[in-house]
């Protein structure tokens, strides 16, 4: 009976029990969901979110030249705001921010107050990281930091109108940065974290996270040693010569890739830039790149393609001798006088390139039918663009088949009445190198993958003859004064006149220099073009004086940095 | 019948209980995931700032100038 009454009680305080733990759960249950679904006022104020939107900021991609070296980067740096609705003190918190940033604070109140209703006041666009730690030291609700890509450019301004520049949203503005903007940049990412009341991450649910893709890295066929050498001796040239500017164009005649480009302008008196580019004067990056843009007439550099053709045609033999006037200007069949720089008398057609005769340039081209002298100057790719895919390319000034003359005829033989941009120049001139076939030129590195799309200009056999003679140029002819004592140089000088900005004719005495050579010339490594824009007449105008020791320069100081052995015995030369 | 009932809510209260401490453990774990993540951030942006400085350090112009200080140092007699 009493294990009965036992088992009845035990019975009856579980019943309670389990009332009790019901009640209990039933009543947090009920709690919770009220607290979720109208929590109070108090608890809403005294509470943070539960839940926080993060961005996470893509890098974007960064550029390196061809040896993996790099030119521009992007880093995470920080911005100071203030959110005025939340100060209450503006003295108290101007003098803190002024004593973290560096900044009058009487200048931080101004800005504070000057904005009423605003809730987002930048104070500092990019704080350094003593300013970052020193902001964060201050734990203030109303100031924040708020992250921001910060574009750094290791290498300062060398190849920076190459590189060009990205604008305050990181976009590119210039360069590669804008033609490769879209590969450059990458995709911010996004998430939702669920925060504890000491907004620790609690929670990201797998469906709102969006995690960021950074943008793709670019190699660029530039070598910034070699940038470096071309463009600070550009630059010193330029200066010596007190000239308006000057370009240069370093590429590898194989492969076709750009190895340095550079484009100075130096502001002088008397000369200006043509057409004019006003962006250049807010940023040089911003500017033209002119190698690409701005044709230029080329003179007696442009011999070479046109005797090449002339010769690969059969209307002359490199040892025919030609009647080139001993004295005074030749006159032609229509009565146009030529002159040259020195006369010579009857001369081999060899010769001719050589000396850098116009005379006789001008009697072999009357051979030429006038189809036959446009076809020579189109197959090395004159008249058209490059393709290299840099904004703003030009394909120069070539004359059309209906206004074709008789006087055109003979000026395009001697690289008047056309102009041509350096990069073509330097596409052109690579025939010369190679086995006669015209590579593609290209900024990006080259994998063996690539297909080398290559036109066929001439035989391999005159591409060879043409090299051989224009090495005489540098021993025997206008290159003498650019020769290198390590390397065997094939190249071409010229001087053209400058043309006036109202398209009226040329000056009488202002000129444009250029000189493209290759080297070593048994095996050509590289081809560099340097043309100098109106340089000073007393120092120097004949492209032979004025750009070859450039390119000389260049060329010695690469052709060592990429490790070639000097072709000339030196030592010999030097103990001479 | 009584037993049966405490020891289902015994056992009710354990399994929440385990499902509790999982649940804890998983809150942890995506606690200490979003540490991570912040700390490869930070060392990623170190790394980024350093190659920078290792870039500027090693240019041309920076080496250029380093070899005439280093050869005016060695001028002096």
């Amino acid at each position: 009976m009493s294990n009965l009454k036992l088992t009845t009680r035990i019975s009856h305080v579980a019943v309670l029990f389990i009332c009790i733990v019901t009640l209990l759960m039933g009543s947090t249950l009920y709690k919770v969901f009220t607290l979720k679904t109208a929590p109070p006022i108090q608890l809403i104020k005294a509470t943070p979110p539960a839940t926080s939107f993060s961005k996470q900021l893509a890098t974007r991609g960064q550029i390196i030249d061809r040896r993996g070296r790099l030119l521009a980067a992007s880093r995470v740096g920080h911005k100071v705001f203030v959110d005025p609705a939340l100060v209450e003190d503006f003295s108290a918190i101007s003098f803190e921010l002024g004593k973290a940033l560096s900044i009058p604070p009487a200048k931080i109140e101004q800005q504070l107050r000057s904005t009423p209703g605003s809730r987002y006041v930048v104070l500092k666009k990019l704080v350094t990281p003593k300013e970052e730690k020193a902001i964060r030291a201050l734990k203030h609700r109303c100031v924040g930091l708020e992250e921001r890509l910060v574009r750094e450019y290791p290498h300062g301004d060398i190849g920076g109108s190459l590189i060009g520049l990205v604008g305050t949203e990181h976009t590119g503005l210039a360069g590669f940065e804008n033609r490769y903007n879209e590969k450059l940049t990458g995709t911010a990412g996004t998430f939702v974290r669920q925060r504890d009341r000491k907004r620790n991450t609690l929670w990201v649910s797998p469906s709102d996270y969006n995690p960021k893709t950074d943008g793709v890295d670019l190699q660029l066929s530039i070598d910034i040693v070699i940038q470096d050498i071309a463009s600070s001796r550009l630059l010193e040239e330029v200066q010596r010569c007190n000239a308006g500017g000057g370009r240069i164009v370093v590429a590898n005649p194989i492969t076709g890739e750009i190895l340095a480009m550079a484009d100075i302008l130096n502001p002088r008196e008397g000369w200006s830039q043509q057409p004019d580019d006003p962006n250049r004067a807010m940023d040089v990056r911003l500017g033209r790149n002119r190698c690409v843009t701005d044709p230029y007439e080329p003179g007696s550099t442009f011999k070479p393609f046109i005797w090449s053709v002339a010769t690969q045609l059969g209307k002359a033999e490199a040892d025919e001798v030609l009647p080139t006037p001993l004295n005074g200007p030749y006159r032609t069949s229509f009565g146009r006088s030529i002159r040259d720089v020195h006369y010579y008398g009857p001369a081999s057609w060899e010769k001719v390139l050589v000396k850098s005769m116009n005379s006789g340039m001008a009697i072999v081209s009357q051979r030429m039918t006038h189809k036959e002298l446009q076809e020579a100057v189109s197959r090395f790719g004159f008249g058209e663009s490059t393709h290299i895919g840099l904004g703003g390319e030009t394909k120069g000034i070539v004359t059309t088949p209906a206004n074709w003359s008789d006087y055109t005829q003979t000026s395009v033989s001697m690289g008047h009445e056309i102009a041509v941009t350096p990069l073509q120049m330097v596409q052109g001139f690579s025939a010369f190198a190679r086995d006669g076939t015209v590579p593609q030129l290209q900024f990006v590195l080259a994998t063996d993958d690539d297909v080398m799309f290559v036109r066929s200009a001439l035989t391999s056999e005159i591409a060879a003859m043409t090299r051989k003679i224009m090495g005489k140029v540098m021993t025997e002819g206008t290159g003498q004064k650019s020769q290198s004592e390590l390397y065997d140089l094939f190249g071409k000088s010229g001087t053209a006149q400058l043309p006036r900005a109202d398209g009226k004719g040329y000056f009488e005495d202002r000129y444009i220099a250029s000189f493209i050579a290759g080297a070593p010339i048994n095996d050509p490594r590289l081809v560099i073009l340097c043309v100098i824009d109106d340089p000073d007449k007393s120092i120097g105008h004949y492209g032979g004086v004025v750009a070859g020791p450039v390119v000389r320069d260049v060329m010695d100081q690469s052709l060592q940095y990429l490790g070639v052995p000097p072709s000339v015995d030196y030592l010999t030369t030097s103990s001479d | 019948m009584a037993r049966k009932l405490i020891f289902t809510i015994i056992v009710l209260s354990f399994a929440m209980l385990e499902l509790l401490v999982v649940r804890q453990a998983q809150i942890n774990t995506v606690h200490s995931m979003a540490t991570l993540h912040r700390k490869i951030e930070a060392n990623n942006e170190a790394i980024n700032v350093l190659k920078v400085q290792i870039e500027e350090a090693c240019s041309p112009s920076a080496l250029a100038k380093s070899i005439s200080t280093e050869n005016e140092l060695h001028e002096q007699p």
